[in-house]
């Protein structure tokens, strides 16, 4: 999830995350936004073998964790072109034009099948399906790869020092369970079923 | 237009994106089986059709039935038992269970995770019964779920409503099941994963008088005679008497098959009614039609099984889908209805047969 440079959005993580994102923006207005998030980031080398982070289509790699006070693991949130310098980082930006969630319903060797739920469209199941090639995944996410993971799809243009292109990014979430989530998922199942009559 | 008061009606709706029958019983007294959306208004597909024709869910629907917990069939369930507020709901007991619960409620919204395979629908659906503190029907081998007495039928026969599964073996088995789905702190979130065969899945039977019909839910057979369908054929406490009527098991499925079922549980060239299924190219299989077409004539599907484009975006983004080499296909057919209506009191064993939006022979699934 990041505002850049007055531009508009790009992916993801998470829902709550989302709307303390928009929340900020419509407080605080883009350029802030992007100041913030543009103020901590660590950029993968293109040339690094096993970068984080991958891509379907053109485009490359750069990570940009999480800032702005939202509490995820995630490493790896939105991927943007080369990176060329602090001089430039506020002209780099993502139009979102087409934006998905998907999940992976199938693994099949050199492609993996996705369930997709158009979000552009405001869609609440998933009525779309397709097939993206495995080797489009860096190593680390292909290692991953398993049928339920969740990812966010992104087609859009991206403005890059006066360049303008055509990316299509794909952002699997990378949230894990914690002692919290598992354990008060079970109190909460505890007490369901105990309101649950049966005849 | 909505059935006489002595019409029997069985209504096969999907995929849309899953299946769900709806059944008159006599005197606007309704059952609906499994929940899907519906693709053209996007609400639950029975809640469309039912009031399509006029009828108030609010009043009419007097049992909802919750074969599984596989989002193909629980689509919409939550919003559905909302709306039949004199409903009673069905289900095996086990989806009350708390390790199940608690399973559903690790992919809830809080969680920050998609939710699937119908985990977010049992949610409502529990939260909702627990709510109204109205008691659920567990649903097991061998047991009446709801019963409308002939003086209240409309065409003066007794109507039962019985499950024949899930027997205690199936029940045992889905337990382990979800027992198995441990999930660890630090594990990667995902989306629940449905596990296959459907252990779980409740079976119905339905007698109007001497007519009967058998509605397969997504049963599959295995070679454990405590399961699938060897223990329901082989069951003597089972409502006896063949079926007119079979909602096919598993969208025809050669899993879900048994020899058994059409000899001894339906009657000759019965009507045969299925949702087809899109996933790993398809259910049914141009075999499954053709063993099923062999069988009876009367076999019809609710949508052919044709890939369909995904919707058309703009032209920035379908060039970037092309040079990309994306495909975007349709996850489902559009919905389609298969309906099966009697004549009436006085020749109940007569069907007419209308399809409706996408439905075809069954013959013609895979015709393009």
């Amino acid at each position: 999830m990041i505002t850049v440079a007055g531009q508009s959005t790009a992916s993801v993580s998470d829902e709550p995350a989302l709307r303390e994102h928009n929340t900020q923006r419509q407080r605080i207005g883009p350029a802030e936004i992007a100041r913030r998030y543009w103020s901590d980031f660590k950029m993968s080398r293109p040339d690094e073998p096993n970068a984080p982070g991958h891509r379907v289509g053109a485009g490359t790699r750069v990570d940009i964790p999480m800032t702005a006070g939202t509490a995820t693991d995630e490493s790896k949130l939105v991927e943007l072109p080369r990176y060329s310098g602090p001089t430039t980082e506020r002209r780099i930006s993502f139009h979102p034009l087409q934006e998905w969630e998907g999940y992976v319903i199938a693994v099949n060797g050199d492609t993996f099948t996705v369930r997709l739920t158009d979000l552009t469209r405001g869609a609440q199941i998933a009525e779309e399906e397709t097939e993206f090639p495995t080797n489009d995944l860096d190593e680390q996410d292909r290692q991953l790869l398993e049928v339920g993971r969740v990812f966010r799809w992104a087609v859009g243009y991206q403005y890059s020092g006066g360049t303008k292109m055509r990316v299509s990014h794909v952002v699997f979430r990378r949230l894990r369970w914690t002692e919290k989530d598992l354990a008060s998922a079970e109190k909460e199942g505890r007490e369901l079923a105990a309101k649950i009559r049966w005849e | 237009m909505r059935p006489r008061i002595d019409q029997v009606e069985v209504t096969l709706i999907g995929p849309g994106y899953g299946e769900s029958a709806v059944l008159h019983l006599g005197n606007d007294n309704w059952v609906v089986i499994d929940s899907c959306i519906d693709s053209q208004t996007g609400q639950p597909a029975a809640i469309s059709y039912l009031e399509q024709i006029a009828v108030d869910p609010a009043t009419a629907v007097k049992l909802v039935v919750a074969t599984h917990w596989h989002d193909d069939h629980i689509g919409g369930m939550g919003a559905l038992l909302s709306r039949c507020a004199q409903a009673k709901f069905c289900c095996s007991s086990a989806l009350g269970r708390r390790e199940f619960l608690g399973y559903v409620r690790r992919f809830q919204p809080g969680a920050m995770i998609a939710g699937g395979s119908g985990v977010r629908e049992i949610d409502q659906v529990t939260k909702l019964l627990a709510k109204q503190l109205k008691a659920a029907v567990a649903a097991s081998a061998n047991k009446r779920v709801y019963r409308l007495p002939a003086r209240e039928s409309g065409h003066g026969q007794e109507c039962e409503v019985w499950a024949l599964s899930p027997s205690d073996a199936q029940y045992e088995k889905f337990l382990f099941e979800i027992g198995s789905l441990v999930l660890e702190p630090g594990e990667l979130k995902r989306r629940a994963v449905a596990q296959r065969p459907n252990h779980l899945s409740v079976v119905t039977w339905v007698q109007v008088g001497d007519l009967a019909l058998l509605l397969g839910a997504d049963l599959e057979e295995t070679r454990d005679a405590g399961t699938g369908w060897s223990v329901i054929v082989t069951s003597a406490e089972r409502p006896q008497g063949k079926a007119a009527v079979f909602k096919v098991a598993h969208h025809g499925s050669a899993n879900a098959h048994s020899d058994a079922v059409w000899q001894m549980m339906l009657v000759e060239e019965p009507f045969a009614v299925l949702t087809p299924w899109s996933r790993a190219g398809g259910l049914p299989t141009a075999a499954d039609a053709r063993r099923i077409d062999e069988l009876t004539p009367n076999a019809y599907s609710t949508a052919r099984l044709r890939p369909s484009r995904g919707r058309t975006r703009s032209a920035a983004v379908e060039k970037t889908l092309r040079d990309a080499g994306i495909r975007i296909r349709r996850a489902e057919p559009p919905t389609g209805v298969v309906r099966l209506r009697n004549v009436g009191a006085r020749d109940p064993h007569t069907w007419n047969v209308e399809l409706l939006r996408q439905a075809c022979h069954l013959s013609m699934v895979h015709a393009a």
